[in-house]
């Protein structure tokens, strides 16, 4: 169990990358072409808003782990400990039905849109709309894997940044 | 349905639900009960939300400050402001704040400055005798910088919410009340430092240093050039020029060999991660906010304020202050983007300029960032420097004092956020 939900985050951690980096090449790609060639890809501004899209909507369960999901925990903080943990589950559950709900909608929101085409690709809008079904159902699975983490708030992070440890010289002759 | 909207919305926020999910489930839940609106727009308005390429310049500015720091550069950042102003007195303070301005030009986001170059000073201070607290309050306050001057993630995200202004406009609008933040932490500092005696480094740094660590520094130091001059030669949009500073961060990492190839990899998941947790807030905003121009909000609040006063700056004021207090309590982005479209038409029917507008609601909710309850700069300050929040609150307030003045100047002197717009002819 541990090590699949191993794979599963780091699968989910490549594709994320690999859309930033896929529109990251798109769009330097496509300023090159215009500048040293006189042209640009018609496809390209489209397909890199979707990736875009995707990868926010994808990433979203990891941004959970991370801890990175802002919230205003200031009346959390001050409620006695056991009452806090009840209100935190509650916002887990709330979080767990509003996903349910996008993983719902957004599934009829794809069927609704796949006899239209988009705009420059000309593929079924059915797929970029893809995006909102596919995040929530990774968002649900990271959902139900960490909850007791999140409640607890032992959130993954990152390892130390590189070379934090190596400023300046010692601080020769600073203040006192 | 306003009730059901505004009721739940105040109460998740206030149990502590993380912020993009608390629009969106009280923007969800308001459709469904009420079940006038079909829910499908509800999608629509969260897919559109962030279909946008103009909003593309927000996952390219964060790759390319995570591609900076991991080069190396926030160090040479450092070097370079410690040999410049290192030697006066309150030394270490000021390294600080010129660090911080030196770091949004290659940074949009205060988070990042708190956790990056600011978090490093604070340290620097406290070994060098500062007292740790206002070690703390100081790397707080200068984080803030981030978003004002260029790059700014808040900037490309206010140019989507408010059609009046576009992210060139903002980012060169950003260059004075920025530079204006920087001098009055400064002079904050020099303040305290006279009267804690808190000293500079013993001398000044010879031509040498100084020259070296600005050669070191000169990569990180040109980045705000190739975008700002990219962008205002028309050579690329602002989009594309995230695109083109990530190219030559990625180029000086392989040039200067501090990229390989798992480190990468963590860049580009770090990025995308950070990327998620702002597009979401943006995503979700866009159908909570849909929902109050659907149910009039603004138009009610504009007829109010219209009704209590004629005079265009008693109402930049009014608005001002009515920011402030939603900044003390809701994080800097989604006010953002939930206020541009609420409060941009009142000030527009008083024909105030929409630059200087847009200028007063950033600096003002960016100040919101290290005022308590809810400031996420201090609480990442409190956090990496194991402060409480209680005296960090507290060491933070002249500091607070200092850039409310910027923000009433601001507010005063229209020509601040104008005039360098209206140089380079960037004016709607």
């Amino acid at each position: 169990m541990r090590s699949l939900e191993r794979i599963f985050v780091e699968a989910n951690r490549a594709a994320v990358a690999l859309a930033l980096a896929a529109i990251f090449v798109i769009v330097f790609v496509n300023v090159v072409l215009r500048y040293g060639f006189g042209t640009s890809l018609a496809w390209a501004e489209e397909t890199a808003r979707f990736l875009m899209i995707f990868g926010a909507l994808a990433a979203a369960g990891l941004a959970l782990r991370k801890g990175s999901l802002v919230a205003i925990d200031m009346l959390l903080d001050i409620l006695p400990k056991g009452l806090a943990v009840a209100v935190r589950w509650a916002g887990v559950l709330a979080m767990g039905a509003f996903m349910a709900l996008l993983l719902w909608f957004g599934w009829l929101f794809v069927e609704f849109g796949w006899n239209k085409e988009t705009m420059a690709t000309q593929i079924s809008r059915g797929i970029p709309y893809m995006a909102i079904p596919i995040g929530a159902a990774l968002f649900l699975i990271h959902l139900l894997l960490f909850a007791r983490r999140y409640v607890a708030r032992d959130f993954e992070l990152d390892e130390p940044a590189e070379e934090e440890s190596a400023p300046l010289d010692p601080p020769a002759g600073q203040a006192r | 349905m306003a009730q059901t909207l505004v009721l739940l919305f105040v109460l998740c926020l206030a149990l502590g639900v993380p912020v993009a999910f608390t629009m969106g489930i009280s923007g969800l839940a308001a459709i469904l009960i009420e079940g006038k609106i079909n829910p499908l727009v509800a999608m629509q308005r969260i897919f559109a939300g962030i279909d946008s390429f103009p909003l593309m310049a927000v996952p390219f500015f964060i790759l390319a400050s995570e591609l900076m720091i991991a080069c190396g550069l926030t160090t040479a950042l450092l070097r370079f402001a410690n040999a410049l102003v290192g030697h006066i007195r309150g030394g270490l303070g000021h390294v600080n704040v010129m660090v911080s301005m030196l770091f949004a030009g290659i940074s949009g986001s205060a988070l990042a400055d708190a956790a990056g170059p600011s978090a490093i000073v604070m340290r620097m201070m406290r070994k060098a005798g500062y007292e740790p607290s206002y070690a703390g309050a100081l790397s707080a306050a200068t984080a803030t910088i981030g978003p004002i001057i260029p790059p700014s993630i808040l900037m490309v995200v206010y140019a989507i919410s408010d059609s009046r202004v576009t992210v060139a406009g903002l980012f060169l609008a950003g260059i004075l009340p920025g530079l204006l933040m920087g001098a009055a932490l400064s002079l904050a500092n020099h303040y305290v430092s006279v009267r804690h005696d808190y000293r500079g480094r013993a001398e000044r740094a010879s031509a040498a240093e100084l020259g070296g660590s600005m050669v070191t520094a000169l990569p990180a130091l040109i980045m705000p050039f190739i975008i700002l001059g990219g962008i205002l030669g028309g050579v690329f949009t602002p989009t594309e020029a995230g695109a083109v500073a990530s190219a030559y961060a990625l180029f000086l990492g392989f040039l200067m060999r501090r990229l390989g190839l798992k480190n990468l990899y963590q860049v580009f998941v770090r990025a995308a991660v950070t990327t998620s947790s702002v597009l979401l807030i943006v995503a979700m905003a866009s159908l909570f906010g849909w929902l109050l121009t659907y149910l009039q909000i603004p138009q009610t609040l504009a007829a109010w304020v219209a009704g209590l006063t004629e005079d265009r700056l008693t109402v930049l004021f009014l608005l001002a202050a009515f920011a402030l207090i939603c900044g003390l309590f809701i994080d800097t982005l989604p006010a953002l983007i939930i206020l541009t479209p609420v409060l941009g038409p009142i000030a527009a029917q008083f024909g105030i300029d929409p630059l200087h507008f847009a200028m007063m609601l950033v600096l003002n909710l960016t100040i919101g960032m290290i005022t308590p309850p809810v400031g996420p700069v201090l609480f990442v300050i409190a956090t990496v420097g194991q402060l409480r929040m209680e005296s960090l609150s507290r060491a933070v307030l002249p500091l607070l004092a200092a850039e409310l003045a910027v923000l009433l100047l601001v507010i005063l002197v229209p020509q601040i956020s104008t005039a360098v717009p209206t140089f380079f002819g960037f004016t709607k």
